[in-house]
């Protein structure tokens, strides 16, 4: 493989890796409004 | 307002049971085999220039609006695409037609989908045969087939494919007795129908939250698999890294049938080919499933105040995880390691990859029957938790528009559904109905939903109810720059997309439409699928919705 080919593939992993490492980080340190006011299911009617 | 069978409303159990269910919409067997083919064939590593591009200005605006639209459509007591168009487009008849583009649309891919998601069982369950022969459990699902999938050579493995999907004319599959490949789609079918039965949260949500982890898993431990192969055949050439240069290398030698080279492509040139920009653009489109109906049906049933600017982020990020990590490293480093530049060619076709290329390298492979048993079950999962997604907007619509339970609305799209499976199965000479049905409906239709989805969400729904939707419940910072790249840059760049595409695409299509009855009456089939999802549209606008506003959910952005 190539320095070029290096470049891209471990550009792309490092963004996609770091996006959803990101939104894991994110999900798991913030807190879920709706979750707290309303459980899942409530009737409405 | 659909609501369950006892008159509660329908909803996510989890926020991290939408995301799964999302993303298990979104990663399917164009994750696995189409991105490594397409990067292949469109310069390699130079194709993810394009690729990151149109993942930033198309990819994530366009989901981010399209979640925002399906809760706010949800809020308005809408689940299918039609009355999620029709509440956002001010209740104007139109943009529930849009909705009925997006209804029929996964609904008749769903048809041809669950055929190949009968192939992945087949594969799954002749591997597994092989795999439990030291156990005594030997078996195999054809006559004269051994258990396991081993051939002598590559003409072995393309029979067992054209043998298995009944390549070689039109009616094989319904000739024998008992087929096998009618049998396991028929089982596909049920599976369908039994999660779509049982609901979004007890089965959507219950199937994808064990079936996602578990693709994971298999997916990294076919990885490792992989880079743990040193160079088996000992051919110089053919390590891992040289199998992972042919798919990332930015310039490259073309080769000729023999192996010799005969030009060299670098950067420049391949970025300079619009062809290579448009399949970026059209991958990750097709990948994330954006207007596809599933995902603003899926986000229709977010509880009135769960978040969707972090939600439509994380689920993105999920699928190109297994698009470009896992789908970039898997399929093509194997084939070329095991066979090399030349025999591995072929990566064009998705199917020719997945169903030929592949079972010849698990064939060459230590332990090669549990590697393949454990690939085509980790497709076979992809593929179930994409096509349950595909069938959730018609069930939605029926419930909305004939008032039917949802254990009702189930029953009728998954007998539909099987109709037009049976269609796929009968016309498969050559795979025409599938390619027919593949072309118009999987690539046609999402492009012109997409133009006329951004039109509607820019330009009718509003800038400000977008703004204010994706604020509401936002676990981040609401990404109001979506609403601009939308407006002034994904609008323009999807519109010269769609252009080159239709001015590359269309000229030999319509012919082949023109000369063939198969086509023709595939078309047939989508128009009467359309007339019918329009007719239903029309009713679902005769019925007038309340907005958030009058539900008394929540605070409206209605504009």
């Amino acid at each position: 493989m190539t320095i070029g080919g290096w470049i891209s593939m471990t550009t792309s992993l490092a963004i996609v890796i770091g996006l959803f490492g990101w939104c894991m980080y994110k999900l798991v340190t913030t807190k879920d409004a709706n979750a707290e006011e309303e459980p899942a299911d409530t009737p409405k009617e | 307002m659909s609501r369950k069978s006892n008159g509660t409303r329908e909803n996510w159990g989890s926020q991290l049971g939408v995301i799964l269910a999302v993303s298990g919409s979104a990663v399917g067997l164009g994750n696995f085999l189409r991105f490594p083919g397409q990067v292949a064939n469109n310069g390699g590593g130079a194709f993810m220039i394009p690729y990151v591009v149109s993942l930033l200005i198309v990819a994530i605006p366009m989901a981010t609006a399209e979640w925002a639209l399906g809760r706010f459509g949800g809020r308005c007591g809408f689940h299918s695409p039609v009355g999620i168009y029709y509440s956002a487009g001010g209740r104007k008849a139109l943009w529930g037609a849009l909705g009925a583009l997006t209804t029929v649309a996964p609904f008749i891919i769903g048809m041809y989908y669950v055929f190949i998601e009968a192939w992945c069982l087949i594969y799954a369950l002749q591997y597994l045969g092989g795999v439990l022969a030291p156990l005594g459990l030997r078996f195999s699902l054809f006559q004269g087939v051994d258990a396991g999938l081993f051939f002598e050579d590559a003409a072995g493995y393309e029979n067992f494919f054209g043998a298995t999907v009944g390549i070689a004319k039109d009616g094989a599959l319904f000739t024998q007795a008992a087929s096998t490949t009618l049998l396991a789609t028929l089982a596909c079918v049920w599976i369908n129908f039994r999660l779509t039965y049982r609901g979004v949260s007890r089965g959507i949500e219950w199937f994808c939250k064990m079936a996602s982890p578990l693709i994971l898993v298999c997916a990294i431990a076919v990885i490792i698999r992989v880079i743990t192969l040193d160079n088996p055949s000992g051919i110089p050439g053919r390590s891992f890294l040289d199998g992972l240069g042919f798919m990332w290398n930015p310039s490259r030698n073309v080769l000729n049938e023999s192996g010799e080279v005969v030009d060299r492509i670098n950067v420049w040139t391949t970025l300079c080919d619009p062809g290579v920009w448009l399949a970026a653009t059209s991958q990750i489109f097709f990948s994330i499933s954006i207007c596809l109906g599933a995902v603003c049906t899926y986000a229709s049933y977010i509880q009135p105040r769960g978040d969707v600017a972090l939600s439509s982020l994380a689920s993105t990020a999920t699928n190109e995880l297994c698009e470009v990590a896992f789908g970039g490293l898997m399929s093509i480093p194997a084939a070329i390691m095991f066979l090399g530049p030349v025999a591995a060619g072929g990566f064009a076709s998705s199917f020719a990859l997945g169903f030929v290329v592949l079972p010849n390298v698990f064939g060459l492979m230590p332990l090669g029957q549990f590697w393949g048993f454990l690939f085509f079950f980790l497709l076979f999962l992809a593929a179930i938790t994409s096509s349950i997604s595909m069938l959730q907007p018609m069930v939605a619509l029926f419930q909305e528009t004939l008032s039917l339970t949802r254990e009702r609305s189930a029953l009728l799209s998954s007998g539909l559904n099987m109709l037009g499976t049976g269609v796929v199965c009968w016309f498969t000479f050559n795979l025409g109905a599938l390619d027919v049905f593949d072309f118009w409906v999987a690539n046609f239709l999402p492009l012109v939903a997409a133009i006329l989805q951004t039109i509607l969400i820019c330009f009718v729904w509003g800038s400000t109810s977008l703004r204010s939707e994706l604020a509401l419940g936002a676990r981040i910072k609401p990404p109001y720059f979506v609403v601009n790249i939308l407006k002034f840059v994904s609008f323009p760049y999807m519109l010269l997309v769609v252009l080159f595409w239709g001015w590359r695409n269309m000229g030999s299509r319509v012919q082949e439409v023109v000369d063939s009855r198969v086509a023709q009456a595939s078309l047939a089939f989508i128009g009467l699928s359309l007339v019918l999802t329009l007719a239903l549209a029309i009713v679902l606008s005769k019925r007038r919705q309340k907005t958030p506003d009058e539900n008394n959910e929540t605070a409206s952005p209605e504009p």
